[in-house]
């Protein structure tokens, strides 16, 4: 089996799981909501399909390896309680078949931040929060050697008022690399933290600019396809917004851009307006201008890049997001075959958008799932459709 | 079919590719009342950035065009499907043609017709297939992209018409640094294959033809007089070492010309022209009626190994015809004249190949005592997982009456048994010495040890069924014959089955074995075991004439022993230091067989003063023993000794104990065993272990380290005039056992 990329269909949301060459997991986000949940529910079972693509330990529990929250958003955290272990591994409900275990919790330092105004967790969040400060206190009191799968975390990104301090062994600064998942490092991956940024506490305005956006992890993955190095770069920014892409290309514009360059980018905010531009569409419809400088960032495709939009259907109408006139700009950055809705995607192909990475790149998985021959030859239709008996 | 029929199969088809996330275009080319044409414009999965230059490295595109051919069988037949005239050949997985047919891809590993029927619904098959055309396509962009780890993939040439069967690791041991040839004899036959078109099946054998010289044999002859069979050559050619083909060639050769400039690109140009001119030499001043294919095959030498061998040798045979006409002016002058084409190659059945297709491990070489019912499928089924046999040892003839659940089908005549076995087994590419001999006597000489077991056994199998052959070998001492023995056997009718597996240095023994089973008996295993009703039965095999046997089913044989076969391969694999023994019974009114193992630790070999018995101690019993003193550290204490004894090997071999009656007395001095209760106790232990294992003495402890006293003398005598059977008297002191009984002196 290749390494291979899949954004799940969620609606306005993101999933995406990462396995690599070796067989390790690396879970970005997720939105398993309650219809997903519900099998009399048309929307795509996302957790059954997550599950069937992840593996069993030695004591039948399903796991990731990694589990990257960009944001502790809803919409990037919901279903956590519900399909993942919380709490210490030894806790695991024994012969329970259905809860995931955590390995490792790649989390943005917010969660210890306390609930503001700017900063309100949903009850999953909370949960996210309160098993990322297990995890933390655990490794205070034993260290790295004394936290095994299960009871790891890794910070990403230093938190402003020094609260991460003490936490060097199991910090990825801004800028820095990621290159483990669950402490295995066989390079067969890496990833470069781009965001939170590191905001000095002296520079109120820049805090005034990024405060409330600046809790996304930006993180660009190089995977390796085969045992080949970087055959894959997968550029993820949870719902960053225009202004962190504008200081991402103005810091990296001169010596790091290829930081920014990607084969398979998942737009940031779920396709919205507000990554690509300042301007108000409401205010301004057509007039609006793209900020220049984030379309940098986030235009430095490889050779034939892909770029997948995880939302719902786009229309063009004024509920952002998703916006058409953002899918515009990505058409443009791509084309129009190059750009992937998650959710149209879903409603033709009846799965995941999947990208194989073997040792000559990155391919669009084109292949028949079960699920869609079943449909063609009308196999599911006749209980999906309500049917009148006389 | 009519014309009416096609079209609308076609037009099914079509309605159901374009519902496939591949097609991005389909539709209608010709209709006929036997044909129907289609087209498919099917996107190819290839990396981003192939996609965005337009083309994969090796030409093929991310959109191809591919044409399906609905047969007058449709859709019982999968349709046929074929690529462009241009599409890259240098692909595995293409059928070898010219290139100025289309290509056609092997989409499926097996039976294509198979896998588009087996979906039930003809639009999952249609789904399925053009799937797979599209996965194969996706493939062909990458696959010619091998590497090390994943090994070099052979070219396919499945279900050719023209096939050579040739020991690979043989003709690849033959190929040398330099470059080179040889000839090897090789039987062919010819024939027609399904379809109606003639092939050739040449067998070649591990054994050189003279490629030169008049006064040598000469390596063609037809045979029958219809030309269709006789021997010929196969001519084995390999480029000089460092020589490396690291590009898949399309297989495009249709003439000898291709096949020259074949062999040039494979590094060996000048070896194919030198083995021409040989060829014209060595018929020089001969002729012959008949046509003679000659196999070629050049050892191609690959950048590395081939997925599933540990060579980088790919063997690549072609096949030519030559005739020898009275005037001519060459060998190619006949009804196929310069014409070459791709073989399939096939491996001679080898054990290496078995061992591979079965998916087993190595073992050490077994040698087999007993070739009836049992020992002729054991030895089958170990051949088969490619496990070697080094010889067969039996005294009896194949009779009638043995084709009932012998694995040999053989006529009327008595054969014996070791031979028939021997010559089934060299069709499995084994070479075992067979012998007819009495084990139990040829066992107590060193040149018959060698023969039964030869240099290098590493398992000696006894499929007797008889406890003299297995109390002779536990006799013989390891340094008398080296290899670990084991045992198979049935009883109750074929519903139980054992295998015993001794343990290093013949300890524990076959017997030792045998005495533990006796000790640990269940019930129902006890009723399969000893029940006479599950036992021997006379049965008439002839006008007054009849044979011992159990009666049961060749299905029940086969069952019981091939699983006991699996357990021997696993003991034999595992080679650990102890013995092991394993039962298993099919219960009584279901299909299930249950079995169980017991791990049987070395036991402790005592000699006994006073004679030259040896008593075995089974370390279960040591144990028993030490618990026991524990519980009385003060006093004396004891009980009674359960085993049994042979004569013939002037052992006794304890397996079990009986704890001392509550009338014993125990004091720091004496301990005297009780009585209450025993007899009975011996009896039921006697019937529990199906009147096998006996009171074979007593055993009782010593505080100090001192040996046998005299009132222990003096009790071994009185129990000695009591009893026939040997008699033990053992004593534990804290650090050692010493065993005594009385024998009057000669």
């Amino acid at each position: 089996m290749p390494a291979k990329l899949t954004f799940f269909p969620v609606g306005n949301g993101d999933m995406a799981l990462i396995k690599l060459d070796n067989k390790q997991t690396i879970l970005v986000d997720i939105n398993i909501r309650a219809a997903a949940d519900d099998p009399e529910d048309d929307t795509y079972d996302v957790a059954q399909d997550l599950k069937r693509r992840l593996s069993r330990d030695d004591k039948g529990r399903l796991y990731v390896d990694a589990f990257l929250l960009s944001h502790p958003d809803s919409d990037h955290v919901t279903g956590l309680t519900t399909h993942f272990h919380l709490g210490p591994p030894e806790d695991f409900p024994e012969g329970d078949e259905n809860l995931i275990l955590i390995r490792e919790m790649w989390s943005s330092p917010i969660v210890f931040r306390r609930a503001s105004k700017q900063h309100k967790l949903c009850d999953e969040a909370k949960a996210w929060a309160t098993e990322a400060r297990r995890r933390v206190a655990l490794f205070k009191e034993k260290g790295l050697t004394g936290t095994g799968s299960g009871d790891r975390i890794l910070i990403l990104g230093e938190d402003k008022d020094g609260k991460t301090d003490d936490l060097t062994d199991i910090l990825v600064k801004q800028d820095g690399l990621l290159t483990a998942a669950d402490r295995v490092n066989t390079g067969q991956f890496e990833g470069r933290l781009l965001a939170p940024m590191y905001v000095d506490e002296d520079d109120k305005e820049l805090i005034e600019v990024l405060e409330k956006n600046n809790s996304s992890a930006i993180v660009r993955f190089s995977i390796a396809g085969d045992g080949v190095a970087d055959r894959c770069r997968f550029l993820t920014g949870g719902d960053a917004d225009v202004s962190i892409w504008d200081q991402l290309w103005q810091r990296h514009k001169d010596s790091n851009k290829d930081w920014l360059s990607y084969d398979v980018m998942e737009t940031p905010h779920h396709c919205s307006w507000r990554t690509l531009s300042h301007d108000r569409w409401s205010e301004m419809g057509e007039k609006v201008k793209v900020s220049e400088d984030a379309r940098n960032a986030l235009s430095q495709t490889r050779d034939g890049a892909i770029i997948v939009a995880s939302c719902k259907p786009i229309k063009k109408d004024d509920d952002n997001p998703p916006h058409e006139r953002a899918k515009r700009e990505y058409v443009s950055i791509t084309s129009a075959e190059r750009f992937i809705c998650t959710t149209e995607y879903a409603d033709e192909h009846d799965g995941p958008v999947e990208f194989n990475i073997t040792g000559v790149g990155t391919s669009k998985q084109l292949a028949l799932t079960p699920k869609k021959a079943a449909s063609i030859a009308g196999v599911t239709g006749v209980t999906t459709t309500p049917r009148s008996h006389g | 079919m009519a014309s009416a029929d096609m079209k609308r199969h076609a037009e099914h088809f079509l309605r159901v590719a374009t519902e496939i996330p591949q097609c991005q275009r389909c539709g209608l080319i010709a209709v006929g009342d036997d044909v129907a044409t289609l087209f498919l414009d099917l996107a190819v999965e290839m990396p981003t950035h192939w996609h965005a230059k337009g083309t994969a490295p090796n030409g093929v595109l991310p959109v191809e065009r591919v044409e399906v051919l609905l047969g007058a069988d449709y859709p019982w037949r999968c349709p046929t499907f074929t690529l462009r005239k241009g599409f890259p050949r240098n692909l595995h997985h293409l059928t070898p043609g010219s290139e100025n047919v289309c290509p056609t891809p092997c989409l499926v590993d097996g039976n294509q017709d198979e896998y588009f029927n087996q979906h039930g619904l003809i639009e999952l098959g249609i789904g399925a297939i053009v799937n797979q055309m599209g996965v194969w396509l996706g493939r062909a962009a990458i696959g010619t992209l091998m590497d090390p780890d994943h090994g070099w993939e052979p070219v396919m040439r499945q279900g050719l018409p023209n096939r050579l069967i040739i020991d690979a690791d043989f003709a690849r041991s033959q190929i040398t640094d330099k470059s080179g040839s040889v000839w090897l004899a090789t039987k062919f036959m010819k024939g027609k294959d399904l379809a109606g078109k003639r092939s050739y099946t040449l067998s070649a054998h591990n054994e050189f033809a003279a490629a030169v010289g008049n006064m040598s044999a000469f390596p063609f002859e037809a045979e029958s007089e219809g030309r269709y069979s006789g021997i010929t050559a196969t001519v084995l050619i390999w480029p000089p070492n460092g020589a490396i083909t690291s590009a898949v060639l399309p297989e495009t050769v249709a003439n000898l010309d291709d096949l020259a400039q074949r062999a040039e690109a494979f590094g060996c140009g000048v070896e194919f022209a030198k083995f021409l001119d040989r060829l014209q030499r060595r018929w020089a001043g001969k002729t012959d009626d008949a046509t003679f294919p000659i196999a070629v095959l050049f050892g191609v030498r690959r950048p590395f190994r081939l997925i599933g061998r540990a060579s980088t040798i790919e063997l690549l045979p072609y096949l030519i015809e030559i005739t020898a006409p009275q005037k001519r002016a060459s060998l190619f002058e006949g009804p196929n004249a310069r014409a070459a084409v791709a073989m399939e190659q096939l491996d001679r059945t080898t054990p290496a190949l078995l061992r591979a297709v079965s998916a087993a491990p190595s073992y050490p070489p077994f040698s087999l005592v007993g070739c009836g019912s049992v020992g002729s499928k054991t030895a089958l089924h170990l051949a088969r997982a490619g496990a070697q046999i080094l010889a067969v040892s039996d005294s009896n003839e194949l009779r009638p009456h043995n084709m009932a659940r012998h694995a040999l089908v053989r006529p009327p005549l008595p054969w014996p048994k070791a031979f028939e076995l021997s010559d089934e087994l060299a069709l499995l590419g084994q070479k075992p010495e067979a012998h007819l001999i009495d084990v139990v006597r040829g066992l107590k000489r060193a040149d018959n040890r060698l023969l039964i077991s030869p240099p290098g056994t590493g398992t000696l199998l006894n499929t007797t069924a008889s406890s003299l052959v297995r109390d002779a070998l536990s006799m013989v001492s390891p340094a008398e014959l080296p290899a670990r023995m084991a045992e198979i056997a049935l009883f109750g009718r074929g519903r139980g089955g054992f295998v015993f597996h001794e343990g290093s240095n013949r300890n524990p023994s076959l017997a030792d074995l045998q005495a533990v089973l006796s000790a640990t008996v269940t019930p129902y295993e006890r009723t399969l075991l000893f029940d006479p009703e599950f036992g021997l039965t006379q049965i008439q095999i002839g006008e007054g004439c009849g044979s011992m046997t159990m009666p049961m089913t060749d299905a029940r044989l086969s069952a019981m022993t091939a699983m006991a076969t699996e357990e021997l391969m696993r003991l034999a694999g595992a080679n650990a230091d102890g013995g092991e023994l394993v039962v298993g019974v099919a219960e009584p009114d279901s299909p299930s067989t249950s079995w169980r193992r017991l791990s049987v630790s070395k036991f402790l070999e005592i000699p006994v003063e006073g004679g030259e018995w040896t008593l075995r101690l089974s370390s279960h019993v040591a144990g028993m023993i030490r618990e026991e003193t524990a519980r009385f550290p003060n006093v004396e204490t004891g009980g009674l000794l359960i085993g049994s004894c042979s004569s013939l090997m002037k052992t006794v071999t304890v397996v079990d104990l009986i704890e001392a009656p509550e009338d014993s007395v125990r004091t720091p001095t004496l301990f005297v065993l009780g009585t209450k209760g025993m007899k009975n106790r011996i009896d039921a232990r006697f019937e529990e272990s199906g009147r096998s294992l006996l009171d074979v003495g007593t055993w009782h402890s010593h505080l100090a380290e001192q040996g046998p006293s005299p009132t222990d003398r003096k009790t071994a005598k009185q129990v000695a005039v009591e009893r026939a059977p040997p008699a033990i008297l053992l004593i534990a002191t804290p650090a050692t056992y010493h065993a005594i009984m009385h024998q009057d002196a000669p």
